[in-house]
């Protein structure tokens, strides 16, 4: 089975367990995948079906499973995503004299991977983007492109550079023909331009919004259609800063997961590099993150040995310092700390979170909140 | 309502530079006002020559409507065809596509803003006077370089930015005051010819802008480029028309003993001349247009 067959049968799975806020948009992407517009028109037509008539589930199965098939059937070019799409080595950037320095960071980038970038406000997660997107000029290193086709000029590659900066600046006309032009100006077959616009506007949640002005919009659908735009030109890299600005939690996830699934497009998949300050949700979808303190990268593996074995928890508990230290009396508690909203605990590496959790249960403490950050990058934020 | 929205649909899907420029659309609107001035002057029946001609056109409403007129589309067509930029975008634009662009603007406001040669045209034709030919054709010129003035200052408001734009515009009005202040304070020092001095150290410092920009892609900021670049795009002609002077200059000095003494320009004559100028101002365009790109990619 094929890398289209498998998310062709996910997205089956999640129509037949009626999943159909995921799955709908799992199916689009599927569709997208395809490259043929018979099934495009088809799944331009249900998206507007869907929209007519919003209570009908069953239909709606029915509909999407029969869609699915014609796609399963459809034959998908995948190409190789070994090489990598962007290769920076020891980036570094200085403003004035010693007052803020970037890096050195090396890092690379291949389709289909997500990189996140996290950190708190001004410790350089914005310049570092607009570096790889040659905005801003680095101070010293060098970073090297392998797109799929050669670029002649620095203009040509930067075509090719999808960055999407925090504040987005105003669409002026209609929103449809401002995705229109980006087709024709790409070079789009004339006759499919409409389809394929249709399309990113079905899959990226915009249907019902695609006639309205550019200031009619709330931020996040403003984030969305700036992203329709760029994906319209159908880059092999994206480059978000802050694309979770401004959206609500439930937004951030189903943007994120968007996100995620359009990387991993069979067709056309893309290396994705975003920064945020949501750092659980970025972990979530990212294969690798980036923290960055004081323009300073903080790979994971080069902490200490002691910070990189131990048990990190984070504690929200209505308790006592001294209740919280004889309910772990039993347990290796190496260090306790407490920042006025929660409790850090630290145990030594051979303890587990079910064991901590098991203590927790038998004890009588008061807990609103737990969650296990050893492997996330959140304790370089609490540190 | 239907004919402009399939016709929209159509230029935007096969050309979209013709579909942002808006250029069949302001050449529609410009053809039948063009008509409408002709006829009007094919019906002025009053003036004997040309000169009362004018003196009726002036004084009647007509000049006044053509300006209005010429206003309104030229606001409405602004308004329009701003809302988009492909090249600001970084989508991919050819260097005949970027080029199309300025030649664009250059026919759009040329057409916008000529009813008044529609006009004359149009009087000319109805009272066949030999006498108008020259001073019509002269008229022209003023129109084409308005036309090619203007549409200079749009292309390079579009390829860059408005700050940049009117940095490069005060700085060539500050750089024409330095060139001034220096002839006066040569002229009162010296007694030789100020003209030579004040010629040659404009055409200096022309030189020096024009050539950063393209020989020396290492220096200066973006920002510092980008007025380089702007001033290039604007004081192109005017340069070659400098250098023009200088040697025209030169040469009458040399033969000032000599009945028969004509520099270059004297013997080019207005209409070559200002034709010669044209050409050579859309050639730089063209030439200069891979500069803008580079430009434009440039990091900050």
């Amino acid at each position: 089975m094929n890398r289209h067959q498998q998310r062709v049968k996910d997205v089956l799975t999640f129509f037949e367990n009626k999943d159909l806020f995921l799955g709908f948009r799992r199916l689009l992407d599927c569709a997208m995948d395809t490259q043929n517009m018979a099934i495009y028109q088809q799944a331009i037509e249900l998206t507007d079906w869907k929209e007519k008539h919003p209570n009908d589930k069953e239909t709606l199965i029915n509909r999407a499973i029969d869609l699915l098939e014609n796609i399963s059937k459809v034959n998908v070019n995948e190409p190789s995503t070994d090489n990598y799409v962007l290769h920076a080595k020891q980036i570094t950037k200085k403003y004035g004299n010693h007052r803020f320095a970037l890096g050195p960071i090396s890092l690379t980038l291949r389709k289909r991977e997500v990189f996140g970038l996290v950190g708190e406000n001004g410790n350089g997660k914005t310049t570092l983007l607009r570096i790889l997107a040659k905005e801003l000029a680095a101070t010293s290193g060098e970073i090297n492109y392998g797109f799929s086709s050669p670029s002649y000029s620095d203009y040509d590659l930067k075509t090719k550079l999808a960055y999407i900066p925090q504040r987005t600046e105003k669409w002026y006309g209609s929103l449809m023909d401002n995705l229109r032009f980006v087709l024709s100006s790409y070079g789009e077959k004339p006759e499919e331009i409409e389809l394929r616009v249709l399309m990113i506007v079905a899959r990226l949640g915009l249907w019902n919004y695609k006639h309205l002005k550019w200031s009619e919009l709330s931020s996040g659908y403003k984030m969305r259609f700036e992203l329709a735009r760029t994906l319209l030109r159908k880059p092999e890299i994206l480059l978000l800063d802050e694309p979770l600005a401004n959206l609500d939690i439930l937004a951030q996830q189903i943007i994120l997961e968007d996100l995620k699934s359009i990387a991993n497009s069979v067709n056309n998949p893309i290396a994705l590099i975003l920064s945020s300050q949501q750092l659980y949700e970025v972990e979530k979808i990212s294969d690798h993150v980036v923290f960055l303190k004081n323009g300073q990268y903080n790979e994971p593996e080069q902490n200490s040995e002691e910070t990189k074995k131990s048990l990190i928890l984070e504690l929200d508990s209505n308790n006592t310092r001294e209740e919280l230290l004889e309910i772990f009396a039993t347990l290796p508690l190496s260090k306790l700390t407490f920042n006025g909203g929660i409790y850090l605990l630290y145990f030594s590496p051979e303890t587990t979170f079910t064991e901590v959790l098991l203590t927790l249960g038998q004890s009588k403490v008061s807990m609103t909140y737990i969650r296990d950050i050893s492997a996330s990058t959140r304790r370089f934020f609490i540190n | 309502m239907r004919f402009i929205h399939k016709t929209n649909q159509y230029l935007i899907e096969r050309f979209p530079t013709v579909w942002n420029t808006k250029i069949v659309w302001m050449i529609l609107i410009s053809i039948p006002i063009h008509f409408l001035f002709f006829l009007m002057g094919l019906n002025t029946e009053l003036p004997t020559d040309f000169y009362a001609f004018e003196i009726k056109y002036y004084t009647s409403g007509w000049s006044f409507f053509g300006s209005i007129i010429s206003t309104l589309m030229l606001i409405g067509w602004v308004v329009a065809m701003f809302k988009n930029n492909a090249f600001k975008n970084f989508y991919p634009m050819s260097n005949t596509q970027l080029f199309g662009q300025f030649l664009s603007y250059f026919v759009i406001i040329f057409c916008s803003i000529s009813f008044y040669l529609s006009c004359a045209y149009g009087f000319y034709t109805g009272s066949q006077n030999e006498v108008v030919t020259k001073v019509f054709s002269e008229f022209n010129y003023t129109y084409i370089w308005r036309a090619f003035g203007f549409a200079a200052l749009i292309f390079s408001f579009r390829v860059t930015n408005l700050r940049t734009l009117l940095f490069a515009l005060v700085s060539l009005c500050v750089l024409g005051l330095i060139v001034g202040l220096f002839t006066l304070v040569y002229s009162l020092s010296t007694f030789d010819n100020s003209a030579y001095f004040s010629m040659y150290l404009a055409s200096i410092i022309g030189t020096i802008i024009l050539f950063i920009p393209i020989f020396m892609p290492r220096l200066g900021s973006k920002l510092f480029r980008g007025i380089l670049l702007n001033m290039s795009i604007l004081g192109f002609v005017p340069y070659i028309f400098l250098v023009l002077g200088i040697i025209s200059m030169h040469q009458k000095d040399a033969c000032i003993s000599q009945i028969d003494c004509q520099g270059l320009l004297d013997k080019l004559g207005f209409a070559n001349t200002s034709w010669l100028l044209l050409i050579i101002g859309f050639v730089f365009i063209f030439a200069y247009i891979p500069i803008i790109k580079r430009w434009r990619a440039l990091p900050e």
